[in-house]
């Protein structure tokens, strides 16, 4: 009986440790409204597509609600947040920059442009691209968020299937010369430290072996010989 | 005047060219062991002033140096080698991986040791492991140098795969164990040393990102420059172990490789029969299967691990590179632990113990891979993850307690065979659960559980006619001469070659313990081979 009791316990204790615990789900972007007009321009070129350098150039991003809209929709709105995301392209086979319905676990949209006071129009904002953004395809989305950071709505600069207007992002390599002069230099103090080790040992070794050979020529006059040598 | 037929030298020693009296030479041997410097050793030795014990607090040269700088060594390369998983979510944003490129680097990574671990043997036989090892360690640091320069996927692919043949600094590591430790202790050092030289794998994915967020934020460097810069750290390891290997180094208690004169007394074989009794062991392959589901397992764990915490439970990378960490840790006591449970279990139960110990905690470590599989929670992940480690390292140090037993004859290419099996297994493992965007990563982590599952019941096929198998009594009209024997032909044997068989077979009947090795002089040709990552 005590045994049963102990096995209980303990199946009890695995499946609580084991049990799926459902997180709690964040909202999902098939309910929000798409409310907001999105535009998005890549500045020093003035086009709504087309390719971007990191660190260089810089996206000026405009947002409003949408003016056709009827009801007043926006008695909750306190803030937007405006993102850069993934275009379905550079999305493909990999997994970590996954769409996801459930806001929480959706990896679509890795950057953050701004994050603003809610108004219904006149918001602009000029975004540096900056060099940790990996290259790809993208656009922009803001979520307008409410006094709890809810998502409540969102509007993006694309159409629903992500084909528009998008933004090529050409990023940095992160090498400098300094760290191929520095690489280059090290690997060969690696390789010639070796090499001359080397050397230096099979010089040592034959010059032992010449001594040797020569003493042995010679011929040594070992203990023995010389203790008959002073005895006799 | 000196006699030159009287050339002495005890196996293989530093002892001096120079020719000298046997009867002098007698009295010396029977005087205090000195080493090269004429000063008594730090531990106590036997005739061939091995060590007879394994101390490991002491640096005393030349066993206890050559331990420490064989394990570290040996951790060096561990850590070089899969220093890029734990950076993995900054470099596959900076060279645009796709799944498939991830997954085709972590392929590589384990590929380039096999053909290297298989050279390094006749390397170590030629040259000598501290050569070995250090020649090695030094010609792979600039494939490390080369990993801040990478700009493509095909580059990162072949760095990756050049930086892999450092770790056959294994086979450099427990050869030199072989020749600097006692045949009774050499098991403990052996399994000592590949636990802890395998800790590497968990070193680097707790130090990598460490390094990574230092250089950002205190050298305040783009992200996509700070990983790049913080592959400098294991390629200065490489060089700083190399040199310490060369200038401190000493392949024998007694000397250097080029010092020696090797005595005519060494019983030499020819290498094609040697692999053909290694190969023609259907053994050898049941426990290539089996060691491709441990010791695979665990390398290709140290491949995936890090981004898998990374992406699946939203931990950022250190916190990823700490946790990820843990699993190699545990290498510290479960390699060794793996291998005195082998040990204890031999004493009460023989081989037929061995093999059910084995079976038992590989298993075990398959189901656990299995539930990590499953977990979906992150604490709950971590300890399932801890129990999963212990679980399969400790059956990569018990799969080598029956190693030493299947063959006395070709026990170096078995071993090499077997190690080559466990960077297959980890190969065949990525190809199949990881490469491709079919299978989330905890579907393939499951699935490998299940694979270990399946792998490592072909241990009920194994039988030793002597003892036994893991269902069958062993044939009572067979003993342990006769199958050791056996690996040698009737001339072979009345000329003979298979004394140092012979020998062993009497130790292992007395206790079929993984303590008990054979010594150099009972089967010099491949002595290294005992033990293994």
């Amino acid at each position: 009986m005590a045994c049963c009791h102990k096995l209980l316990a303990v199946t009890v204790l695995f499946a609580a440790l084991f049990q799926a615990t459902e997180v709690e789900g964040g909202v999902r972007f098939s309910t929000l409204e798409r409310n907001l007009v999105v535009n998005a321009q890549i500045q020093s070129q003035n086009v709504s597509s087309g390719v971007a350098k990191v660190g260089v150039d810089s996206l000026a991003v405009q947002w409003n609600l949408n003016s056709s809209l009827e009801i007043e929709v926006d008695s909750e709105y306190a803030s937007v947040k405006v993102k850069l995301c993934f275009a379905p392209k550079s999305q493909i086979d990999r997994g970590w920059r996954k769409t996801d319905d459930d806001l929480q676990r959706d990896n679509t949209c890795p950057k953050e442009i701004a994050t603003k006071l809610y108004r219904s129009e006149g918001n602009f904002v000029v975004w540096r691209i900056p060099k940790n953004v990996p290259g790809g395809e993208y656009f922009v989305r803001a979520y307008v968020l409410d006094t709890q950071a809810v998502e409540l709505a969102y509007g993006q600069n694309t159409d629903d299937a992500k084909t528009t207007n998008l933004i090529t992002i050409i990023p940095i390599t992160g090498r400098l010369p300094s760290i191929d002069i520095a690489g280059i230099v090290l690997s060969l103090f690696s390789v010639v430290s070796l090499c001359s080790f080397l050397l230096a040992e099979t010089l040592l070794d034959e010059k032992i072996r010449f001594q040797n050979d020569l003493l042995n020529h010679i011929g040594v006059i070992g203990p023995r010989a010389l203790a008959f040598a002073f005895t006799n | 005047m000196a006699p030159h037929n009287e050339h002495q030298s005890q196996g293989i020693t530093g002892s001096p060219v120079l020719p000298v009296p046997k009867d002098v030479m007698d009295e010396l041997s029977s005087a205090q062991a000195t080493d090269l410097k004429g000063r008594p050793f730090a531990l106590p030795v036997d005739s061939e002033h091995k060590a007879k014990t394994l101390r490991l607090y002491s640096f005393a040269s030349p066993h206890m140096l050559t331990f420490h700088l064989s394990w570290i060594s040996f951790m060096t390369c561990f850590f070089s080698t899969f220093a890029p998983p734990p950076l993995m979510p900054v470099i596959r944003d900076n060279l645009n991986f796709t799944k498939v490129d991830i997954s085709n680097a972590a392929v590589a990574s384990v590929s380039g040791s096999i053909i290297s671990r298989l050279l390094m043997g006749t390397i170590c036989d030629l040259a000598g492991p501290r050569y070995g090892c250090a020649i090695l360690i030094m010609v792979t640091a600039p494939a490390v140098f080369c990993m801040p320069l990478v700009n493509s996927v095909t580059g990162f692919i072949m760095v990756r795969f050049f930086i892999s043949f450092a770790l056959a600094t294994f086979v450099s590591c427990q050869f030199w164990m072989s020749s600097m430790f006692n045949s009774k202790i050499v098991g403990l050092a052996n399994g000592t040393a590949a636990g802890w030289g395998n800790v590497g794998g968990g070193v680097t994915q707790l130090v990598m990102p460490l390094v990574f967020s230092l250089i950002r934020h205190q050298f305040g460097a783009e992200e996509f420059t700070a990983w790049r810069l913080a592959f400098f750290l294991p390629g200065v390891m490489h060089v700083v172990m190399g040199l310490l290997v060369l200038t401190l180094g000493q392949d024998l208690p007694d000397g250097n490789y080029a010092a020696l004169k090797r005595s005519g007394d060494k019983v030499s074989d020819t290498f094609d029969k040697v692999f053909w009794h290694g190969v023609t062991n259907y053994r050898t392959w049941i426990f290539t299967i089996t060691y491709g589901y441990c010791l695979g397992v665990e390398l290709t764990v140290d491949n995936i691990i890090a981004e898998y915490f990374y992406d699946r439970f939203d931990v950022n990378l250190s916190t990823a590179g700490i946790i990820a960490s843990t699993f190699g840790f545990m290498n510290i006591f479960a390699r060794p632990l793996g291998g005195i449970v082998s040990d204890l279990t031999a004493r009460r139960f023989g081989m037929r113990g061995r093999l059910w110990v084995l079976w038992i905690i590989q298993s075990l470590g398959g189901v656990f891979c299995v539930v990590l599989g499953l977990t979906h929670q992150l604490t709950s992940s971590i300890v399932v993850m801890l129990i999963f480690s212990i679980f399969v390292q400790a059956a990569c140090g018990a799969t080598f307690g029956v190693i030493p037993f299947i063959s006395r004859r070709s026990l170096g290419i078995i071993s090499g065979l077997i190690g080559a099996g466990g960077n297959v297994g980890s190969i065949l493992t990525q190809v199949l659960f990881f490469s491709s965007s079919k299978y989330s990563s905890e579907t393939g982590i499951m699935l490998m559980g299940v694979m270990t599952l399946a792998c490592t019941s072909v241990l009920f096929l194994v039988y030793f006619p002597q003892w036994g198998g893991m269902l069958f009594p062993p044939n009572s009209k067979t003993t342990e001469e006769d199958y050791y024997g056996d690996e040698w032909s009737e001339e072979e044997r009345s000329a003979g070659l298979a004394n140092a068989s012979y020998k062993f077979a009497a130790n292992s009947r007395v206790s079929g313990s993984w303590m008990i090795r054979v010594s150099e002089e009972e089967f010099p040709l491949c002595s290294g081979f005992v033990d293994g990552a």
